[in-house]
């Protein structure tokens, strides 16, 4: 119905002069949609089934794009293309190549679905035309497009940044829909602005621009951190102007550092669009994960439903509270409430965040064989002791090891100067003020030296005979990404987080030379991380978002706990097949101490090894595959069993009200519900009653 | 087993706590200062202050006498940093001198880690037309620097009741516009890193350092229709850092919802605080602690004056409690 035209209301016939008022501009958007849309005879144009890309034949600047399957508009006016944007850095001042300024060699169609695009003897900015060639390959494949760039620097000055490809004019699908972008971080799929922050390769290799119900996957197709990447957008021009008008610009900036008098072969950028949600585009993801990613070995305990704790037992403030030989009693309670491994923080020199990155025993808690024997008296408890312990990333600057050696492999900057990290408050209200914090140099992971260093301190904890080692922060470098320090057995700069890959490599293989079954974990590594560390430690919100867990089924992720009654936690927990780590006083005290939590994370815990094939074996689904309506707070995941069949976790969130909650699933069988406190099987039509902060499982049969 | 459980440090802990509290029987009356308007109550032992009301509304600030602390000290040793000095585990002289006044002193500080310091930290605190004032000295005769005091401290800070907020008001750069709120009930969110606390804590600033404009020269304990206001301010800068802190014991109930557990106590075990790891069921004391801590950084053998600290109690909303502090600076 026309909402602005009343049916009750005689329709008055519209004046001549104002009819042609609304139709003149309309008609121009028409006729200038139309002559973009068309094939321009100056362009060189791939198309498929899923894409129409063109790009105009003499500056190559990419003029249109279109995602046929979605029906998104994403590139329309090729006035505003652009092909690409360069630095060449002079003087330590920026020199940019504008795309606009050249001109291309070379704009060839290699065949339909592949194009070749040269630019040569680039002019810059301030130093003139320079001998630098970029040539540029796209190619639709499916619903993939790809662009692949290289760049021959013959020239004597160092190549710092490629902005390529570049979409000089980036619409949303529809006028005004709205987009944001969606990328992996810490365990979650972190949601920003467009235009806002750049989305960094160093936390995830895709970015998501989403908009409502559809989207466009962009991917760093290299899982190998060869350099930095960032996902840029930037907001230009003026609304009112016609040469310089108001637009969206989207690119992607290679951090490539390319040296005078070499050439190198960027990592391509592969655009696929998609209809529907985040997982849509997550699913992109998936699929060329698939290709590349090595299933680590796990050990059968860590596969089956576990539960930990971390307990810290030392700080830098040498509060020694927890000697070596009164661990036992702790390992005596978790055994006592199958509780499978301890993630003990602070048993080295100079406690948690002390004395990095060694790792050896502290004397104020014992002796190296006091600590190595009861290790072993709780591992043969069938506790696993899994050492949370010097930090390779970072170099402690108050130790004398740092001073007389470390030092030589920290990062510095293009000035010679060294990077820093402030350290952690611990305890006393001097530390807690951020006064006389261990302050903490960053390390060089590129550096071949510095690796066989780190290594060789892990296999201290290899001595020590524990079961698993916990890398804290291995997720990341303080703000350093790049190093220029001499002498590191590269040329610089040194892409820091391109060293994690190699160092967690030569990890697993000292482990393996030890104990195959040796367990690696890290805190939140990134996903490429998880081939070496494959488990991984965080703590959520309620905001948070699986994404983890709907990448990898069975990858075991774990997650804090610390409220005195923590049902909302846990409820989480149980939705997102989270290993539960009990952590009362924030991780410094005995399970025992918070029974109420304890209480309910073993229930919780009990239901998963009952129904072990619906929720621990399953197939993560997210939300996706079921709805739920209730009279007040709920959420719900979804798991699908090898055979097929399906559970629905639902969770009242709720602080004091009960809700009655209706699940639907498509051609559902017959139903079961179960809850952590109530866990034989009762029939249901999908219609549940939860109380306040509880959860229930509708399992199909 | 019976020598674990001798020799535990929650066994000794709770054994000084039963201790304590014997000891306070035994030397018979606590010492209360009472105006019109405020009572506040020492124990006549430890020096703590174990109750503190606003008689005007009936707000029991300070409610159980259990959970009263004195104050706390950290004096680290040359060869271990950590070696704290709890208020709990000395004895006070407490003198009352007037009907508005009372002198507290300890000496002779146990020290966790480096023995009896020779050290003497006195108070004398005076309530005065509803101004109840902590003026504190340190004197310093061993060797060591004396970093941090934590006093006055109330060991079991309550909202006027379990319906009603409790918020701390506080001011940025000194700018009576600029007021940060933080919730302490029934919402309290840890505002340090968890991996160096064991307990939910809040700092506020007063003042950044020596030298410095106050940052906040006082703060306000916030419930929807009264509130305690907190001068810190004595002059027109600061000697040294000043910080107010709070802290919620045991926890949260949750670390989603950051709700404080709406209950005296909850079933669970808390080694700092003294309950019983070996009791089959035990219940642990649910508090907040509220203290002004002073950077003092005191060197061996000198005598440093503590910032001294003023609370008065008042009806209305933060605006109330501003217009004391103009009144206070009117008046100087």
């Amino acid at each position: 119905m026309n909402k602005k035209a009343p049916l009750n209301r005689p329709q008055t016939s519209m004046p001549y002069r104002t009819m042609l008022k609304s139709i003149i501009p309309t008609a121009c958007v028409a006729i200038t949609l139309i002559s973009a849309l068309a094939a321009r005879a100056q362009d060189v144009t791939l198309k498929n089934g899923d894409w129409i890309v063109a790009f105009d034949k003499k500056s190559g600047a990419l003029v249109r794009l279109e995602s046929r399957t979605t029906r998104w508009n994403i590139e329309s006016r090729p006035n505003l293309g652009v092909s690409f944007r360069l630095n060449v850095p002079a003087d330590g001042h920026d020199n940019f190549m504008y795309g606009r300024d050249q001109k291309a060699v070379e704009v060839t169609n290699l065949s339909p679905h592949q194009a070749r695009i040269q630019w040569k003897d680039l002019v810059s900015q301030n130093t003139g035309t320079l001998p630098i060639t970029l040539t540029a390959i796209v190619t639709l494949k499916g619903d993939a497009l790809s662009f692949a760039a290289t760049i021959e620097n013959d020239s004597s000055q160092m190549v710092s940044t490629l902005d390529y490809p570049y979409f000089g004019n980036f619409n949303p699908p529809t006028p005004g829909a709205k987009m944001h972008t969606e990328h992996m971080w810490y365990a979650n799929l972190v949601e920003g602005d467009i235009p806002g922050r750049e989305v960094q390769s160093k936390q995830s290799l895709f970015c998501l621009v989403q908009s409502t119900n559809v989207g466009l996957y962009v991917e760093m197709h290299d899982p190998t951190q060869p350099y930095l990447l960032n996902f840029m957008f930037d907001r230009r021009g003026f609304a009112k102007s016609k040469e310089n008008p108001r637009r969206l610009e989207f690119y992607t900036t290679h951090w490539a550092y390319v040296h005078p008098n070499t050439t190198v072969s960027l990592a391509p950028i592969v655009l696929r669009a998609y209809e529907g949600d985040w997982h849509a585009g997550v699913d992109c993801y998936k699929e060329w994960r698939a290709t590349w990613f090595k299933q680590p070995h796990l050990p059968k305990w860590i596969q089956d439903v576990n539960a930990w704790q971390q307990l810290q037992i030392d700080s830098p403030e040498q509060d020694f509270r927890v000697a070596y030989t009164n661990l036992l009693s702790y390992g005596q309670e978790c055994a006592d409430n199958d509780i499978a491994a301890i993630q003990l923080v602070g048993w080295n020199h100079w406690g948690q965040d002390g004395g990095d990155p060694a790792e050896d025993t502290e004397p104020g808690l014992g002796t190296w064989q006091q600590f190595h024997d009861v290790i072993a008296q709780i591992q043969a408890k069938g506790v696993a002791i899994v050492l949370f312990g010097g930090k390779p990333n970072w170099a402690d600057m108050t130790q004398p090891w740092y001073t007389n050696e470390l030092y030589k492999y920290e990062c510095t900057d293009q000035n010679g100067k060294r990077y820093e990290q402030g350290g952690y408050s611990y305890y006393t209200p001097t530390q807690l003020a951020g006064l006389n914090n261990h302050r903490r140099a960053i390390m060089d992971f590129c550096d071949p030296q510095y690796r066989d260093i780190a290594t060789h301190e892990f296999e201290k904890v290899l001595a020590l005979g524990a079961e698993g080692w916990l890398w804290d922060e291995i997720c990341h470098h303080a703000d350093v990404y790049y190093s220029w320090a001499p002498d590191h057995g590269y040329t610089p700069p040194g892409y820091i987080y391109g060293g994690d890959l190699p160092l967690c490599q030569e990890i697993r293989e000292a482990a393996d030379k030890v104990n195959p079954d040796f367990v690696l974990a890290g805190e939140a590594p990134e996903d490429w991380l998880m081939q070496y560390i494959p488990i991984s430690y965080f703590r959520i919100g309620n905001d948070s978002r699986p994404v983890c867990r709907y990448i990898d089924s069975k990858i075991p992720l774990m997650c804090a706990v610390t409220g005195w009654d923590d049902r909302e936690m846990l409820n989480l927990i149980l939705m997102d097949r989270y290993i539960i780590s009990y952590e009362p006083f924030n991780f410094k005290g005995y399970v025992e101490d918070f029974p109420l939590t304890l209480a309910y994370g073993k229930k919780i815990d009990s239901l998963r090894r009952r129904y072990k094939q619906y929720l621990w074996d399953a197939e993560f689904r997210d939300t996706l595959g079921a709805t739920v309506t209730a009279d007040g707070k709920v959420r719900h995941t979804v798991f699908v069993t090898p055979s097929g069949k399906r559970a629905v976790v639902v969770v009242n969130q709720e602080l004091d009200k009960p809700i009655t909650a209706m699940v639907s699933m498509p051609n559902p069988g017959m139903l079961i519900v179960a809850t952590p406190e109530a866990p034989d099987p009762m029939p249901t039509d999908g219609t549940l009653k939860i109380p306040a902060r509880s959860a229930a499982v509708v399992m199909e049969q | 087993m019976i020598k674990k459980l001798l020799f535990s440090p929650r066994f000794l802990s709770l054994t000084l706590l039963a201790c304590t509290f014997a000891t306070r029987d035994a030397f018979g009356d606590d010492v209360t200062l009472e105006d019109k308007t405020m009572l506040v109550t020492f124990d006549s032992d430890s020096g703590a202050v174990t109750r503190m009301v606003d008689k005007s509304t009936h707000w029991v600030m300070e409610r159980r006498p259990e959970l009263g602390v004195s104050f706390r000290l950290f004096a680290p040793l040359p060869d271990r940093r950590w070696n704290p000095v709890y208020g709990q585990k000395q004895h006070a002289q407490v003198t009352k001198v007037s009907d508005n006044e009372v002198q507290l002193k300890w000496s002779n500080l146990v020290s966790e880690n480096g023995g009896v310091l020779p050290m003497t930290f006195s108070a004398d605190v005076t309530l005065n037309n509803g101004a109840l004032t902590f003026k504190s000295t340190l004197q310093n005769d061993s060797d060591l620097t004396v970093e941090t005091i934590d006093y006055p401290y109330f060991g079991d800070f309550n909202p006027p009741s379990r319906q009603s907020s409790l918020d701390v008001l506080t001011l940025k750069g000194g700018n009576m516009d600029n007021v940060q709120d933080e919730q302490v009930y029934p919402h309290f969110g840890n505002h340090k890193g968890y991996w160096g606390v064991f307990y939910p804590t809040k700092t506020m600033t007063a003042s950044e350092r020596s030298g410095d404009a106050w940052e906040s020269p006082f703060c306000l304990l916030q419930a929807p229709d009264q509130g305690l206001y907190v001068q810190a301010a004595d002059g027109a800068t600061s000697p040294y850092r000043l910080e107010y802190t709070f802290e919620q014991h045991p926890g949260v109930l949750s670390s989603i919802t950051q709700l404080v557990p709406p209950v005296d106590e909850i079933p669970g075990k808390d080694a700092l605080w003294g309950t019983d790891e070996n009791a089959e069921t035990s219940m642990t004391p649910v508090f907040l602690v509220f203290r002004t801590c002073h950077f003092v950084f005191a060197s061996g053998h000198s005598t440093t004056q503590l910032v001294p600290i003023m609370l008065r109690c008042y009806k209305g909303d933060s605006q109330a409690g501003k217009d004391l502090y103009k009144q206070s600076q009117g008046n100087q």
